[in-house]
C-alpha cells in the first residue's frame, strides 16, 4: 500500500510529534497558539538537511530558531502597518536567496516567512505571544527528539530501504512478466512502466543521498557496489518494455507463458528463479558483502524477507542456462528468439558478473 | 565582468528577485482592493516561485483548481462532523499524515489535502462558511496569477530553452559515446566509458524534467511534442544498449572462457546492430525536431 517507506516513517513521526505537542500544550495554550505549536512540531521534522546526525540537528535547530525569531518580529512589527508589510519583501528575498550561501534546503526560511506572514496579517491580534513562543519551543523540541530517537534511520538504512523497495518492485515486474499474455499486453506494459518510474524515482533519491559529500566519503564502497545494480535493474526493465511487444509478434509469441505451460522441468526452473528474485538476489549479495559488518542492515534484511534458503550464483547460472537450452530445443535453435531470450536473461547474468568483478577488484585493492 | 554577472544572475538569485517582486505586487494589490485576507494571496504567490515558467504555469493552475476541490471536500467534512470535534481532530491527523507522506511525490494530492486542512483549521479557530470559501478561491487565484506574471517577466527562464540546450548536449554526448564504444577495447578505457554513460543518464533525466515543464509553456507544437516523445524512447534505449555493450566488452576481456565468452561474442554483434539502428532513428527524429 505504501510505496515510499522512508516517507511513511517520516509521516508517522510527524503525527506522533504533533500529538505529543498537543498533549503537552492544549490545557494552557489558546487555539491560535496551538496552531503555531502544531505548525512548528509538524514542519521541524521535515527540515533535516544533510545526512549526518549533527548536520540534521543543526538544520532543525536553525529552522526552529528562525520560526521563533520570525514570530517575534511579526508580533513586534504588527502594530506598524506599513513597516510590517514592507519588511515582508526583504524577508521573501532572503528566504529564496539563502541557498546561494550554501544552505542545501530552501524550505526552512520559506516556512519561517510563512509564520511571519500569518502573524502579521491575521485579522485577530496575537494572544499571549510569550505562551505561544513557549509552545513553539516545546513543539520544536518534541519534533527533534522524536526525529532522532524514534525509528531513526541513517544514510545506510535509508539506502538499504531504497534497495529493498526496488527489489520488491523488481520482483513484481517478474510476476508481471510471468503472467504476460498477448491479450493483456497493454496492461502488463503499463504495469511495467509504473514499476520503472517507481525505480527511477528511487534512483533519484539514491543520487540525492550520494550527492552529499560527507556521506559519499564515508560510504564510497557501498555506493560503488550498489550503483550498478540500481541502474541495471532500471535499464533491464526498459528492455523488457521494449522487447516483449516485439517478441509477441514473433513465432515464439511470448516466451514466458510458453516456458510456464509446456514443461514441468522448466516450470521448476522458473520457480527457482522467482525465489531468487524474491530474495532480492542482486541486493542481498551486494549488501552482505559491502555492509557485512552492519547489524542494522542484516536485521532489516531478515525482517523484510522470509528466511528461505538463497540460491548460489552457480545454481542461478545453471537455472538460466537450462532455460536457454530448453527454449533453444523448442525453437530449433534458430534466429532472433534466442537472441531475445539472451537479452532478457543473459543480461542479468552479465550485470551480476560485472558487479562481482568490481567487488573482487575492491577486495584486491585492500 | 561584474556587470555581466549582475545582468545574468543564477537561478537562485532570479528566484529571490521574483519572490521579492511577488511579495511587493501582492501587498500593493491587497492594499489597493482592501482585501481582508490578503495573506492567502501572498502565501500562494510566494510558494509558487519556481525555476522556470513552465513549472510555474503547471503548479499555479493545479494549486488553484485543487485548492477549490480541497475546500469543497473540507467543507463537506466540516458540515458532516461539525458537532463532533473528536472526529474532526482525527481527520486532521490523517490529513497531516497524508500531507507529509505526499510531500515529495504527489503535488496534486498535497494541494487537495492542504485545502481540506485549511477548512478544518478555520473551523477550530473561528468557523467556515461559503463566504470564506469564495474569498480563499479568488485570493488563491490572485496569488497564482501574480506568481505566473512574475515568473514570466522578472529574469524569466523558459523550460523550452532548457530543453533545447540539454537536448543538444545529450545528442552530442550520445554520438560521441557510440563512436568511442565501437573503437575502445582496453579495460581502463571501457571503465571510463561506463562512468561517462552514467553521466549521460543524468543528462537524460534532466532533459526529461525540463521537457515535462516545457509542455506547460504552450510553446511546443503538437507534432514537436510527438517527436520529443519518440526521442525520449530512443534515447532511453540507446543508453541501455550502450551500457549492455560496455558490460559485455568488459566481461569478455576479463572472463574469456566458456559461457561468458559465448554470451559476449553473440551479444556484441546483437547490440552493435541495435545501436546502429537506434542511432539512425535518433538522427532522423533529431533533425525533424530541430526544424522550425
Amino acid at each position: 500500500m505504501f510505496k515510499y517507506k522512508t516517507d511513511l516513517l517520516l509521516a508517522s513521526k510527524t503525527v506522533i510529534a504533533v500529538l505529543i505537542s498537543v498533549a503537552l500544550t492544549f490545557w494552557w495554550l489558546n487555539p491560535m497558539g496551538m496552531f503555531y505549536t502544531i505548525y512548528t512540531a509538524a514542519s521541524i521534522g521535515l527540515m533535516q538537511a544533510g545526512t549526518s546526525r549533527r548536520a540534521q540537528f543543526l538544520a532543525m535547530l536553525f529552522a526552529a530558531l528562525s520560526y521563533i525569531a520570525l514570530y517575534i518580529l511579526g508580533v513586534y512589527f504588527r502594530p506598524n502597518y506599513f513597516l510590517a508589510r514592507a519588511l515582508l519583501i526583504p524577508f521573501a528575498f532572503i528566504a529564496y536567496y539563502l541557498p546561494n550561501a550554501g544552505l542545501t534546503y530552501r524550505l526552512p526560511p520559506i516556512m519561517g516567512v510563512i509564520v511571519y506572514l500569518v502573524v502579521m496579517m491575521m485579522p485577530m491580534d496575537p494572544f499571549n505571544p510569550g505562551a505561544t513562543m513557549l509552545g513553539m519551543a516545546i513543539g520544536s523540541m518534541v519534533a527533534i527528539l522524536i526525529y532522532f530517537y524514534l525509528w531513526y534511520y541513517n544514510a545506510e538504512d535509508e539506502l538499504l530501504l531504497i534497495m529493498l523497495e526496488i527489489t520488491e518492485a523488481y520482483s513484481n515486474a517478474i510476476q508481471v512478466l510471468l503472467s504476460w499474455t498477448h491479450k493483456s499486453r497493454q496492461l502488463a506494459q503499463d504495469k511495467l512502466e509504473a514499476i520503472l518510474h517507481f525505480c527511477e524515482g528511487h534512483i533519484a533519491s539514491f543520487e540525492q543521498i550520494k550527492a552529499h559529500p560527507e556521506v559519499f566519503k564515508k560510504h564510497a564502497k557501498f555506493f560503488d557496489a550498489t550503483e550498478d545494480a540500481l541502474y541495471g535493474i532500471s535499464k533491464i526493465l526498459w528492455v523488457y518494455i521494449d522487447v516483449l511487444p516485439k517478441l509477441s509478434t514473433m513465432n515464439l509469441r511470448v516466451y514466458f507463458p510458453l516456458i510456464r505451460d509446456t514443461n514441468r522441468t522448466l516450470q521448476l526452473q522458473i520457480n527457482r528463479l522467482t525465489i531468487a528474485f524474491e530474495h532480492g538476489f542482486f541486493t542481498r549479495r551486494i549488501l552482505h558483502r559491502s555492509l557485512g559488518a552492519s547489524r542494522n542492515a542484516l536485521s532489516m534484511l531478515t525482517r523484510q524477507q522470509n528466511p528461505r534458503p538463497a540460491l548460489s550464483l552457480s545454481e542461478f547460472e545453471a537455472a538460466l542456462l537450462k532455460i536457454v537450452k530448453l527454449v533453444e530445443s523448442k525453437t530449433h535453435k534458430s534466429s532472433e528468439e534466442i537472441a531475445s531470450l539472451r537479452l532478457a536473461f543473459g543480461l542479468l547474468r552479465i550485470k551480476e558478473l560485472y558487479t562481482d568483478l568490481k567487488i573482487a577488484e575492491t577486495n584486491k585493492g585492500k | 565582468m561584474r556587470w555581466q554577472k549582475l545582468l545574468n544572475p543564477n537561478t537562485t538569485t532570479r528566484m529571490a528577485l521574483r519572490a521579492a517582486c511577488a511579495a511587493l505586487l501582492c501587498i500593493l494589490f491587497t492594499q489597493h482592493f482592501y482585501l481582508t485576507r490578503g495573506y492567502w494571496a501572498i502565501l500562494t504567490a510566494l510558494s509558487l516561485i519556481t525555476p522556470s515558467l513552465g513549472t510555474s504555469i503547471y503548479q499555479s493552475s493545479m494549486r488553484f483548481i485543487m485548492t477549490i476541490v480541497g475546500c469543497f471536500i473540507g467543507w463537506g467534512i466540516y458540515i458532516a462532523f461539525k458537532y463532533q470535534p473528536e472526529i474532526l481532530t482525527l481527520i486532521t491527523l490523517i490529513i497531516l499524515f497524508i500531507m507529509v507522506y505526499t510531500l515529495y511525490h504527489n503535488f496534486i494530492l498535497r494541494m487537495i489535502v492542504t485545502g481540506i486542512a485549511v477548512v478544518i483549521l478555520f473551523s477550530f479557530i473561528g468557523g467556515w462558511d461559503l463566504q470564506l470559501l469564495w474569498v480563499r478561491a479568488y485570493e488563491t487565484l490572485i496569488g497564482a496569477v501574480i506568481a505566473v506574471l512574475v515568473n514570466a517577466l522578472i529574469f524569466p527562464e523558459f523550460a523550452k530553452n532548457n530543453v533545447q540546450r540539454e537536448l543538444k548536449l545529450l545528442l552530442e554526448k550520445i554520438f560521441k559515446m557510440a563512436d568511442d564504444i565501437a573503437t575502445t577495447n582496453t579495460l581502463p578505457e571501457l571503465k571510463r566509458l561506463s562512468h561517462r554513460r552514467k553521466e549521460l543518464d543524468q543528462t537524460r533525466i534532466t532533459l526529461e524534467r525540463h521537457y515535462e515543464y516545457a509542455r506547460y509553456e504552450l510553446f511546443l507544437r503538437k507534432n514537436k511534442s510527438l517527436y520529443y516523445d519518440k526521442l525520449h524512447l530512443e534515447i532511453n534505449l540507446l543508453c541501455f544498449y550502450f551500457q549492455a555493450m560496455l558490460n559485455i566488452k568488459i566481461s569478455a576481456l576479463k572472463y574469456p572462457d566458456s559461457v561468458r565468452a559465448y554470451l559476449a561474442a553473440s551479444g556484441t554483434e546483437y547490440y552493435q546492430e541495435r545501436i546502429d539502428q537506434e542511432l539512425t532513428n535518433l538522427r532522423a527524429i533529431a533533425s525533424a525536431t530541430q526544424k522550425p
